[in-house]
């Protein structure tokens, strides 16, 4: 479950690339037969992804997705969600 | 002999025996990569003896030894090679599963220096400093430590221009290089491939792994994700599907922020220059006409 109160922190075992408006992230491995797929983010990934900043909340984000876009609450709710859910399965952000 | 320089990718490496009584003997594939230039990139200082790591190195990335056998992968061990860090200082320890002679070996890597040592633990002191698996991880570091790109695929020169076509295993990389060369063009390689960007030109270089093969350069100008279709046809790519199409391809330890910042960035600025695009292909020779009419 994903808070929207919580604080979340981008792995520092990731590395990212700006291609222009998506982003590529790499996870750091230990063993070369651990390498596991490179993750893109489209615009909208990338957006959250800017704004984890180890202040905001999950909430916060969501407020700032449905002013930048043309969605409902709702919608920038579910996105933001879904963002996160992927996002912490993978490791890729941390509380 | 004591001494010899290798000219791979644009770079003279040159290799000297240190030990008492040590001879440096290259193999085949490597014999017609053998220059004659004095003036060197990188100086290998080659010494015999027991390879012994410090307590104060860290292992920091692991290779399991794995072979292909009919066409599956089969890890024969999880002890291949071991990549330790001490200071700046990369090591690497590995084992010789290819040699009789070379019971394990030692490369050390001092970033930003001209000279790395190979300490091997032999029990001749007739050696080859590029054993299996020494050479590829020593061109791994050599190229990723200058932005360049070690990448697997099949690279062509084809009426002047060069063509790179890489992807998954099975995908048909060996299959269109062959169409290629049975049409006249040079295959530049079919397994492995340096590319390096010099000028805002991209080139690609074989590397020695076939016997009685010379020193191939050739400039680049597209590079097709390749993959078997029932007709020909090409998708342009976008940046990020592009970093991730050539990135899955490549040689990389993802152990390093910065090897992996310095991978991902050599991409970016590569594909600024060349364009990345899919190909699905049928394994015959119309591949190659429609490959010269391609946009790229």
């Amino acid at each position: 479950m994903i808070n929207l109160q919580t604080v979340y922190f981008r792995s520092p075992r990731i590395v990212a690339r700006d291609t222009g408006n998506e982003y590529v992230l790499v996870p750091v491995t230990d063993n070369i037969a651990d390498m596991k797929s490179v993750y893109t983010l489209n615009s909208t990934g990338a957006f959250i992804w800017n704004r984890l900043d180890g202040a905001r909340t999950v909430q916060d984000i969501v407020d700032e997705v449905e002013n930048e876009f043309d969605v409902d609450g709702k919608q920038a709710l579910d996105d933001v969600l879904s963002f996160f859910h992927d996002m912490k399965e993978y490791l890729i952000i941390v509380e | 002999m004591t001494s010899y320089s290798l000219k791979i990718a644009d770079y003279t490496i040159l290799f000297n025996g240190m030990s008492d009584g040590i001879s440096l003997r290259p193999s085949p594939a490597q014999e017609s990569f053998i220059t004659e230039s004095t003036d060197y990139d990188l100086a290998i200082n080659v010494f015999t003896g027991p390879v012994v790591i410090t307590e104060e190195a860290s292992a920091v990335f692991r290779a399991p030894y794995i072979e292909e056998i009919n066409g599956k992968r089969v890890k024969k061990s999880d002890e291949f090679w071991t990549v330790y860090r001490l200071g700046d200082y990369i090591l690497i320890r590995t084992s010789c599963p290819a040699s009789n002679d070379c019971r394990e070996a030692l490369l050390v890597i001092r970033p930003g220096e001209k000279s790395w040592d190979i300490i091997i633990d032999s029990s001749t002191g007739i050696v080859d400093p590029m054993y299996y698996p020494i050479e590829g991880l020593l061109l791994y570091y050599l190229t990723a430590l200058n932005d360049d790109i070690f990448i697997h695929g099949s690279g062509v020169r084809h009426k002047g221009k060069g063509y790179l076509f890489s992807g998954r295993s099975g995908m048909g990389k060996s299959t269109i290089a062959g169409i290629f060369r049975d049409s006249g063009s040079e295959v530049v390689h079919d397994d492995r491939l340096i590319l390096r960007i010099k000028n805002d030109k991209v080139y690609m270089y074989n590397t020695p792994v076939y016997e009685g093969d010379r020193y191939r350069k050739a400039e680049l100008s597209a590079i097709y994700i390749i993959g078997h279709g029932d007709r020909n046809i090409t998708f342009n790519t976008g940046y990020s599907e592009a970093i991730t199409a050539v990135m899955a391809n490549c040689i990389q330890h993802h152990w390093d922020t910065a090897l992996i910042g310095r991978l991902t960035g050599a991409i970016l600025k590569m594909i600024h220059l060349v364009k990345v695009k899919t190909l699905q292909f049928v394994p015959d020779s119309k591949v190659v006409s429609f490959i010269e009419n391609d946009e790229h």
